[in-house]
């Protein structure tokens, strides 16, 4: 099980989003730590084969992105969603279960076992117009989920969750990084520190680090800002 | 959802453990995949997976009558790629076993079938699945103790 | 797992198969065909929208009661607001920002689009095919006359339409089509009274070159929208 990320790059007109980023990931939990405009989110989506890149590819096992089986492999939790109208949490899963051309009798059981996991079973047949943030975020996450996919990309995945939710979230996370390849992507970095096994900065557009953190020689925090300090100096 | 490449690979074991013939097992493999193709309108999971396992079984049977394959004892370890002395003692107790209680084995832990499903493919019930595969364990470390007598 | 099953299970090891990938890519994807995809959206299309559409077949149907020969500027000023309908409902996933997560899908948005179009292009075609008919049976004008004001202002506010919604994010661009459309459609309301000169026979041959360019743009523009999701799953 492996992606591989090949000199992917994204350019706008004169700006470059992302700038020739290689990575080959296998399985395992992946924190991408990055500012915001520090390109996170574009790399995310061409991963996912949803933007496509100016330059470069991406596969997953010889599958490039921009075809139809990355796709029923992958399970995408973007930074902002939003839900038809008086939809509730089933109908929201069976809707995105159809279009993972997940049989019905299938996405029922699957749905039934998620919105247990992410802890909405009581409200599923609520609107999702009453949930919290919390809440819809924890759908987002059952979502990513219904096809089973060997390859998860999330996109500030903690954003609106509450301390107890993030440990929840964090369980979740760890048990799924030791069969699949999981990338998460956050300005948080206590997120990262406690679930992944390898840590990636990104900052204007390339990785500035790549690899495990040793926590026994600084915090990740530490360097992380650090990083940042040093980019502020130089100009 | 049916993973095909993973299926296909421990389809392809399960094969293999019957008739320890790889290319044998290959054919089988895909034939067991062209025969799914036929009916391959299952709702759920589970029946799929009961298909495909009672398919690849009839298919060896129906090998095993064309002709009698070398016992067990003769298979060269040849045919076995990778031969630490920790893997070979367990396979060698794992060969001394029973066909079935090789498969059940082989289903639980090699393949990570869900014992619901292997009590549906072998149409016994769930607790029996599990007896059975107690008595399984108990053989091989039975098995495993007559390896080590031997060194 | 423990130990011990651990160790079962790596000793079931086998040799690698050989013929797996080119049988793989050979093997036929068991998998909802596009016209069951198309069908399983049936139920996703908003509420709101089948309920206009059955009033507007009912108008039709009552028309020519109502209005008797001017049963022709009121059919004619319907179909632009059924362009209306298909275009805004094919572009659903813009206005509720499920874009994103569609297009990560297995069948993606592109296929999602396609069926939107597919059902409410069907359902267009169906009111045009029944109001024709009704139109030359009741109105003034003959088949092939009755047919080109029918369809043409259809295709104008259709191919406008997917142009728009492709260009102008948000709501913005609702409004914009909304607007539109309306206009069309009151311009042929008022065809008979007002703008009378506009449905003169010599006029046909102009209507016939007017039609076949929108036919021809809202085709282009249809595959435009289908091979451009991408500016669709930026969100607001």
């Amino acid at each position: 099980m492996e992606l591989v990320i090949d000199r992917l790059s994204k350019q706008y007109g004169s700006k470059i989003a992302v700038d020739r980023i290689s990575a080959k990931l296998g399985k395992g939990v992946y924190g991408l730590l990055g500012a915001n405009g520090a390109g996170k989110t574009t790399l995310m989506r061409m991963i996912c084969g949803i933007l496509k890149p100016t330059s470069g590819s991406v596969s997953f096992d010889g599958i490039d992105s921009e075809e139809e089986d990355f796709r029923a492999i992958l399970g995408y939790l973007p930074q902002d969603f939003g839900y038809y109208p008086d939809f509730n949490a089933y109908d929201f899963l069976f809707y995105l279960s159809s279009l993972k051309a997940i049989p019905k009798k299938e996405a029922k059981a699957k749905i039934n076992e998620l919105l247990e996991v992410v802890g909405l079973r009581e409200v599923a047949k609520k609107k999702i117009k009453t949930y919290s943030g919390g809440m819809k975020q924890r759908l987002g996450i059952a979502q990513a989920l219904l096809n089973d996919p060997k390859l998860l990309i999330l996109d500030e995945p903690t954003a609106g969750l509450d301390p107890k939710e993030r440990v929840r979230f964090r369980n979740l996370i760890e048990k799924l990084g030791k069969d699949c390849i999981v990338l998460l992507s956050t300005h948080i970095v206590s997120d990262i520190e406690h679930i992944s096994d390898e840590v990636l900065i990104m900052k204007d557009g390339s990785f500035i680090f790549q690899g495990k953190w040793n926590d026994k020689e600084s915090s990740l925090e530490d360097f992380y800002l650090s990083q940042f300090e040093e980019g502020e100096d130089s100009e | 959802m049916l993973d095909l490449r993973d299926h296909y690979d421990k389809i392809y074991r399960f094969c293999f453990y019957k008739l320890f013939d790889k290319d044998l097992a290959e054919d089988i493999t895909q034939e067991t995949f062209l025969k799914y193709l036929e009916h391959y309108d299952f709702s759920s999971k589970t029946e799929t997976l009961k298909y495909l396992y009672t398919i690849a079984g009839n298919l060896c049977i129906d090998e095993f009558r064309k002709k009698k394959p070398e016992s067990e004892e003769n298979i060269p370890e040849l045919i076995f790629e990778d031969n630490t002395v920790e893997k070979m003692s367990i396979r060698n107790a794992i060969l001394r076993l029973s066909g079935d209680e090789r498969e059940l084995l082989l289903l639980r832990y090699a393949n990570e079938v869900n014992v619901n499903v292997i009590a549906k493919i072998k149409n016994i019930s769930r607790f029996s699945v599990r007896r059975k595969l107690l008595l399984a364990k108990k053989h091989l470390e039975e098995e495993l103790r007559k390896e080590d007598a031997y060194e | 797992m423990n130990r011990f099953e651990r160790g079962i299970k790596e000793s079931f090891s086998v040799p690698n198969p050989i013929k797996k990938e080119e049988f793989i890519k050979k093997f036929p994807k068991p998998e909802m065909s596009l016209s069951k995809f198309v069908i399983s959206q049936i139920p996703y299309v908003s509420k709101v929208t089948w309920a206009l559409t059955i009033l507007m077949f009912i108008s039709v149907f009552l028309a020519p009661r109502i209005l008797g020969v001017k049963v022709t500027w009121f059919i004619s000023g319907l179909t632009p607001l059924m362009a209306l309908l298909a275009v805004s409902e094919s572009s659903r996933s813009q206005k509720y920002n499920m874009a994103q997560l569609e297009a990560s899908t297995r069948f993606s948005l592109r296929s999602l689009l396609l069926a939107r179009m597919l059902l409410l292009g069907i359902v267009s075609f169906v009111l045009i095919i029944v109001s024709v008919p009704l139109g030359t049976f009741y109105g003034s004008f003959r088949v092939f006359e009755t047919s080109l004001y029918v369809i043409t202002p259809f295709l104008l506010s259709a191919s406008i339409g997917l142009y728009i919604v492709r260009s102008i994010k948000g709501n913005n661009g609702f409004y914009m089509v909304s607007a539109i459309s309306l206009f069309i459609s009151l311009i042929m309301f008022m065809g008979d009274k007002y703008f009378g000169f506009l449905f003169l026979s010599v006029g046909v041959k102009y209507w016939l070159m007017l039609f076949m360019l929108l036919l021809v743009l809202t085709i282009v523009e249809s595959k435009k929208l289908l091979n451009n999701t991408e500016d669709m799953t930026w969100s607001l």
